[in-house]
């Protein structure tokens, strides 16, 4: 009788379903969404919700307890770390993926590759049309994401050389909207994570060594380390939390989560 | 006859139309869709404007035990100085309820101070973002000080129980009455970081009407910037006060060397003097320093400040009216210096926080120690130093909950003032509970 007790008790145990909540970035979101297909598929008892906003959106919801795994394209800034503590609550991060930031131009723009001093004069305001980087007689309409993206700050950080962004440039909310504006607009120009490239808009390749190289964003590429506008996608999560998040951490970390980053076009972790 | 003839088939026209409409909107039903879609845009207007308005604040609960019965006190206020032994107390140190309702660039703020000692209004003001760029910003009404670091700093968020002595003395409610602009620099901005604050008060502490139609102004310069890594976080400010009390006395005492060649107040009456302004000039300066490292955050802060306050032979306290003694019907100059130190900790990734704080207070910086109440020298308690160390370790439940326990070791000058021979036992113990929502 005890033991069928125990058994029951287990299998009630082992039955119970655990929901989780995910937030945050935009760029983090396409691959968190298959990522929880696929572990649910397996884990049918559990449920898992995933949403965006932005990287800053996911921290603050991790702050306030509105979230158990914040998705972030940028590492957790010293603001929020003290937000956290002041909360009585610590924090662990995972790199689930890689991504490499894809500049991308309307297709019928016949410049194929920019060098990362062009890139800045562009995203800052110095070069406004396309004639001075070979390109036709038209004017540049740069796109941007808001500056609580993480996407804004690391394009900023690593391309930009911290220069700030011209007062011109066109913030658009999510990464969908700037894909489909330049879908739209022929002079345009707008960076993405490779995982947003589609066919309505065309890659830039980009040089890093004043233009002895081009190198253009693909998956190898980003593999091989050779293209170098690469960053990291975090998951951050309450120490406390663990016990019920790692089950789908350890799945993301997977060999079959790990195929799924590639699937949604970002980039793996390599062992 | 055609009239009526015409009025009747008019009537029966309306008749079908109106029936006809009720018939067709019987046949055809809204798309159930449609009716979630308009049910829920109805709920989405209304949140919104729900939205409009959040309820936010905080209650500190707090039990003190102090060395001596009805000893002079900054932690709280003096403690009761009864017929038997009042060591100890248990008080409500702050419950302040904040209500911000936000319209567009515009923004109303009522804040209320709810303790055992009653209800008062901390704050009430309107305060307007320019749309554009909205880098700049300017508030009206019953407003908080702009001075320092740690005057500026919510009391639910400093990590010892009140602030240092020097700002409980020259800014004892932290509030006046006035016009306060902000400029901030965007993300965007090449000085992203920079902010600067300019306020024109009252001078009357926000507890009382303007007595004197004399204008303070007050301005801070802040810079605040974190590395690459986000690892280390540091920031910068220099404050300056400059206002001041139009007096009705002509009766002064100003700090200098006697006759006898003692330091201490030269007394002057000069009808010249009646009306003029009594001087309140501060100036100060802060840095902040945050670092992550294996132990945890840990934070270093210290802000300086020196100038000079009018006051009584009593006290240097600002208060909500000109200072004038009572008992000399005089009013007392004096150049005073402050500082305090902080060393926080958290300890790890842990819930817990430990806390070391040195603050000081001189008054009257041309004299001190037993020079302090010599005969002739017209100095009196006002004009005595404090030094206090106080260390402390919060536990931080959660969000909402945190309990502190701290110790502060209070020492003052040995002077000739009576009372004040040697160091006063008045050391006190706080242990606080706060809920903030």
């Amino acid at each position: 009788m005890k033991s069928k007790v125990l058994i029951i008790a287990l299998s009630l145990y082992t039955g119970v379903s655990i929901a989780q909540k995910l937030k945050g970035s935009d760029t983090v979101l396409p691959l968190a969404q298959k990522e929880a297909e696929s572990y649910l598929k397996v884990n049918k008892a559990n449920k898992v919700t995933v949403t965006g906003g932005g990287s800053g959106v996911g921290l603050a919801a991790l702050v306030d307890g509105t979230t158990d795994i914040a998705m972030s394209s940028r590492k957790i800034k010293m603001s929020e770390k003290i937000k956290l503590q002041d909360a009585g609550k610590a924090s662990k991060e995972i790199i689930v993926a890689y991504d490499a930031l894809a500049v991308i131009v309307n297709p019928s723009n016949k410049v194929a590759q920019l060098t990362r001093e062009q890139l800045e004069g562009i995203f800052t305001g110095k070069i406004k049309n396309w004639k001075e980087v070979g390109g036709d007689d038209l004017q540049i309409v740069v796109y941007s994401r808001e500056s609580s993206s993480g996407t804004y700050e690391f394009f900023k950080e690593h391309v930009l050389k911290n220069k700030n962004y011209a007062s011109s440039v066109l913030s658009m909310p999510a990464t969908g909207a700037i894909v489909q504006s330049i879908s739209q607009t022929k002079g345009a120009i707008g960076y993405v994570g490779l995982a947003y490239v589609e066919k309505e808009i065309k890659t830039v390749k980009v040089s890093y060594d004043k233009g002895k190289t081009y190198v253009a964003p693909s998956m190898a590429s980003a593999k091989d380390k050779s293209y170098p506008v690469v960053r990291p996608l975090y998951y951050y999560y309450l120490t406390t939390m663990e016990k019920s998040v790692k089950p789908f951490v350890d799945f993301c970390l997977s060999p079959e989560g790990q195929k799924i980053v590639e699937q949604v076009g970002y980039v793996p972790l390599t062992k | 006859m055609n009239f009526k003839r015409n009025l009747i088939l008019t009537a029966i026209g309306v008749i079908l139309l109106l029936t006809n409409a009720k018939l067709n909107a019987q046949e055809a039903p809204e798309n159930p869709l449609d009716t979630l879609a308009r049910s829920l845009q109805n709920i989405a207007d209304d949140l919104n404007k729900l939205k409009r308005l959040k309820i936010t604040g905080y209650i500190q609960p707090q039990y003190q035990y102090i060395d001596s019965a009805g000893a002079p006190s900054v932690a709280g206020g003096d403690f009761i100085n009864g017929t038997g032994k009042y060591y100890s107390r248990v008080m409500m140190r702050r419950g302040r309820f904040k209500f911000t309702y936000d319209y567009k660039n515009v923004r109303l703020m009522i804040n209320t101070d709810v303790t055992e000692k009653g209800l008062f209004m901390r704050e009430t003001y309107i305060k307007i973002t320019d749309t554009w760029l909205k880098m700049f910003s300017l508030s009206a009404g019953l407003l908080q000080d702009q001075f320092g670091f740690e005057l500026t700093q919510s009391s639910s968020e400093r990590e010892t129980p009140e602030r240092a002595r020097y700002n409980q003395t020259l800014f004892p409610t932290e509030r006046d009455l006035g016009v306060f602009g902000s400029m901030e620099f965007p993300k965007t901005s090449p000085l992203s970081g920079l902010k600067l604050d300019v306020a024109m008060m009252n001078g009357s502490a926000g507890v009382s009407s303007e007595f004197d139609s004399h204008k303070d102004f007050t301005g801070r310069l802040q810079y605040k910037k974190t590395t690459k890594n986000e690892k280390v976080e540091f920031g910068v400010g220099a404050s300056y006060y400059y206002g001041g009390y139009r007096i009705g006395s002509v009766k002064d005492y100003n700090s200098n060397t006697l006759v006898s060649g003692d330091n201490g107040f030269e007394f002057a009456a000069d009808t010249a003097n009646y009306n003029r302004v009594a001087r309140r000039i501060y100036m100060g300066a802060d840095a902040q320093l945050s670092f992550d490292w294996k132990a945890g955050i840990t934070t270093i802060r210290a802000e300086y400040i020196m100038g000079e306050q009018p006051g009584t032979d009593k006290s240097s306290k600002s208060l909500g009216a000109a200072p004038t003694s009572t008992t000399t019907g005089s009013i007392y100059h004096r150049n005073f210096d402050g500082a305090y130190f902080y060393l926080i900790q958290n300890v790890g990734t842990s819930k817990f926080q430990v806390v070391v704080k040195y603050d000081w207070y001189d008054p009257n910086v041309k004299i001190s120690g037993k020079e302090i109440g010599k005969s002739g020298t017209n100095t009196k308690l006002a004009d005595i130093r404090f030094d206090t160390y106080g260390f402390g370790i919060t536990y931080r439940m959660n969000t909402y909950l945190k309990v502190i326990a701290y110790y502060d070791v209070v020492q003052n000058e040995s002077t000739l003032v009576s009372g004040y021979a040697k160091d006063i036992p008045d050391n006190v113990m706080t242990v606080r509970m706060q809920f903030k929502f």
